[in-house]
């Protein structure tokens, strides 16, 4: 039967389960009611707003979002969130996402789909209750402490300090490639606070507010000329002794916690996103009327092939999440999907783009990292931007290199690699 | 609709792995390879006894019940040990085509044969041109006289032609294609076996001399119903190829963990390890895609067009991925006759340019995205 929903190229239709798809339809509606009434008139994508109009407008929509409650739906509500199903969360991404609306800002992703969660699964009663609604309502924002100049792949190797004193942690040290340090308040750190014990089992997960005088930052400049990336200073910088999240010396667990949970609505948005920018990469490539060339025919094919080994892959984890299963290493095998997918379809954008790209034109990428903003017009300096960011998508959060250890190790059984024999 | 499976699914994939593991081993394969027919007779009756046979085609069109799912359950486990068996070509090629093509009541009595195992039937894929072709149908004569049809021409590369006793052939007629069935042996039938690529995979050449045949699906053009039969035969294929990568990157992991160089276990160097990943990345992906299309082959009005082609394209290369890279991770005795490393190549090679290459589906995949 041809011209069914399903047969439709990359088309906006829920991609949940039809199962799952009836058990959410009355939040359906009130999404698209809630975006209807409050997107502006004629709205086609952050990305069509003139860059000094977009700051402003996103904050004024993040504030729409906590007093509609359209955001962090799936926590608990005694923490800020609205207490809704994993499977509601998702018809809101996708909802979104059709709207070409956005969910949050860059700077809550680090709060909204890492910490939150693992304070929900870590944390002490005190602190869900005083950290969440802070997250929810925006008052909060966070940034990662994790890469150290001495410390990328080998993460347990940070040497950032903090010390016990008079009821205060006092950290020292320095960390590095800190995404959104100069938009953020607070920082979640993984420190050493034990140097006689091995690297893994002396390190703590502490919670730093940042604006204090023994903190600095300094703005790194990435291969796009973008500020989003910064080093971060620490000179006697305090904060109280009960911000640890877990136990003091227990910073290893928690950490690897955090990595499992960027997984199925982290992988559903990515999907969504990646579907979208799929979309509109065809569209560049028939206006500029390549899609008679083999190579491109063949590359954009095999692109909507990844994308359907990405959505159900997404879609898989979502199920698993639904049976109560804990995260697995899914989310190393998402992560090394479409960081690898997004350079090579960025790669073949530029292919379609032919000359165009020598001479990028128009508005900027309207975000950092993934992908570009949903639904946005064409621009051959977007197109570029994003291949270009597309390069740290297989660094940050784990290299490719890192993740393919992980599944071969945790999933495959592998023996651990040989370590270097020393101190 | 999910893509997840039920307990039930579950429980039958792990009964269906146990007995295929301790009934069809190494020297089985080796056994059948060698052989002309290319069947195990004793477990060809388990599976009736299984109730395996026509899997998937409706009760009361003769079939045994159950669903696409399960269906691609079974093949992915038989893919995984190799079962050599005329089952693909009974059960998944004509079962289904005959259940597909509204059948009367002497088809139904073929497809309650094949469910008993009484009857080995197969079907000849289109091509054109010696290459795969969806639309393709082969150069046959279909002649109608006095109300009785006959075919001539000839086939090639007829899957288990030699031992069928049901081939079915799609031939061009006044009223488009159509699709016939006949009855073997006769004497206007000539099916002669012919050497594989992949030897557990048995092949004719079947010449029809006025052939008698039986018309399926009424006087109408049948070409929708069979682009439906061959979409839904890809994705069975591919859920075999799923099995037998799961397999290969089984047997170079066990083997990555027993073999020492330089004083360590090979699968503690990188190399391996990475090689491994990627390994798994594909087959993880392919089986995103092909349960994807399991489950929509369950549903009568779906659209498998794209699905099948998504699916057949990623399982080929996951599968011809984990078989080079088992045999690349076993070293010399990967590439020797004695171990089973090369079924697997062969499998992998055969399976991805039957029923359509990558290369083909991703065309099929740009055709369908109006590119």
């Amino acid at each position: 039967m041809a011209g069914t929903l399903k047969d439709q190229p990359l088309s906006t239709e829920s991609i949940l389960p039809e199962d799952l798809r009836a058990d959410t339809e009355s939040f359906r509606t009130e999404v698209r009611a809630f975006l209807a009434n409050n997107l502006p008139r004629g709205w086609v994508s952050v990305g069509a707003l003139a860059e000094d109009e977009r700051r402003e407008w996103l904050e004024g929509w993040r504030q729409k979002l906590v007093e509609h409650g359209m955001i962090c739906v799936a926590w608990p509500a005694e923490y800020g969130g609205q207490g809704r199903s994993l499977a509601e969360h998702v018809t809101l991404l996708e909802e979104f996402a059709r709207a070409a609306a956005p969910t949050s800002l860059t700077v809550d992703t680090l709060a909204l789909n890492l910490l939150g969660p693992t304070i929900l699964a870590l944390g002490s009663e005190e602190q869900k209750r005083e950290l969440l609604p802070r997250i929810v309502s925006g008052e909060d924002r966070w940034c990662q402490g994790y890469s150290e100049p001495g410390a990328g792949s080998d993460l347990a190797g940070v040497q950032t300090h903090a010390t016990l004193r008079d009821g205060r942690w006092v950290v020292n040290g320095q960390k590095i490639w800190t995404t959104s340090a100069h938009e953020a308040n607070r920082m979640f750190a993984l420190v050493r606070t034990d140097r006689s014990v091995s690297k893994h089992a002396g390190l703590t997960f502490l919670l730093i507010p940042m604006d204090q005088p023994g903190i600095e930052v300094r703005p790194i400049i990435d291969l796009n000329g973008h500020h989003h990336l910064n080093e971060v200073f620490f000179t006697d910088a305090e904060t109280d002794e009960a911000n640890v999240l877990g136990e003091v010396n227990g910073g290893w667990r928690v950490a690897t916690a955090l990595l499992g949970y960027e997984r199925n609505d982290a992988a559903i948005r990515d999907a969504l996103n990646l579907r979208d920018e799929l979309r509109r990469l065809i569209q560049v490539a028939r206006d500029r009327g390549v899609t008679g060339d083999p190579a491109i025919r063949s590359g954009l094919a095999q692109a909507y092939i990844d994308v359907e080994a990405i959505t159900h892959g997404a879609l898989r984890g979502l199920d698993a999440a639904l049976r109560g299963r804990a995260p697995g290493p899914e989310s190393s095998l998402h992560k090394i999907m479409w960081s690898e997918y997004h350079q090579r379809v960025t790669t073949l954008a530029l292919e379609i783009l032919g000359d165009d790209a020598l001479t990028p034109q128009g508005r900027p990428s309207a975000t950092h990292v993934n992908t570009d903003a949903v639904n946005a017009p064409y621009s051959s300096r977007s197109w570029v931007q994003t291949y270009f960011a597309a390069r740290a998508g297989t660094i940050y959060a784990g290299t490719s290199e890192i993740q393919r250890n992980i599944i071969a190790e945790r999933v495959l059984g592998l023996p651990r690699s040989p370590r270097p024999v020393g101190p | 609709m999910s893509t997840a499976l039920t307990d039930e699914q579950e429980e039958f994939q792990k009964t269906v792995r146990s007995f295929l593991e301790g009934r069809f081993k190494e020297e089985d394969l080796r056994r059948l390879a060698d052989s002309e027919d290319g069947r195990d007779e004793a477990l060809w009756q388990a599976f009736t006894e299984l109730e395996l046979h026509a899997l998937g085609v409706p009760e009361d069109l003769g079939g045994t019940g159950g669903s696409w799912l399960e269906l691609g359950l079974l093949l992915e486990e038989m893919g995984a040990v190799l079962v050599a068996s005329p089952y693909f070509a009974s059960t998944v090629l004509a079962a289904h085509a005959i259940a597909a093509l509204h059948p009367e009541e002497r088809q139904i009595e073929w497809i309650g044969h094949i469910r008993w195992g009484e009857l080995v039937a197969t079907m000849a894929l289109p091509s054109k041109n010696g290459r795969w072709d969806a639309n393709g149908s082969a150069p046959l004569r279909a002649e109608r006289a006095e109300g009785a049809w006959r075919v001539s021409g000839v086939l090639h590369r007829v899957i288990d032609g030699a031992t069928a006793g049901l081939i079915l052939v799609v031939a061009p007629t006044a009223e488009g294609l159509r699709v016939f069935g006949v009855e073997c042996p006769h004497p206007a039938v000539v099916a002669t076996p012919v050497s594989t690529l992949d030897p557990s995979r048995k092949m004719a050449t079947v010449e029809l001399a006025n052939a008698p045949a039986v018309a399926l699906g009424g006087d109408v053009d049948a070409s929708a119903t069979v682009a439906r039969i061959v979409e839904r035969a890809t994705i069975g294929l591919a859920a075999e190829q799923l099995g037998a990568a799961r397999r290969c990157l089984e047997a170079a992991v066990e083997y990555a963990k027993d073999r020492h160089q330089h004083g360590q276990p090979i699968g503690s160097f990188q190399a391996i390890k990475h090689r491994c990943a990627d390994i798994f990345l594909a087959i993880e992906s392919a089986r995103s895609v092909v349960f994807r299309a399991l489950s929509l082959a369950t549903e009568p009005g779906a659209s498998l067009t794209a699905a099948a082609s998504v699916a057949k394209a990623s399982a080929s290369e996951a599968l011809s991925l984990a078989a080079a890279g088992s045999i690349q991770i076993h070293g010399g005795i990967g590439v020797s006759w004695e171990h089973p490393a090369h079924f697997y190549l062969k499998r992998a090679k055969a399976s991805e340019i039957l029923l359509g290459s990558p290369a083909d589906h991703r065309e099929r995949v740009a055709q369908w995205l109006a590119l």
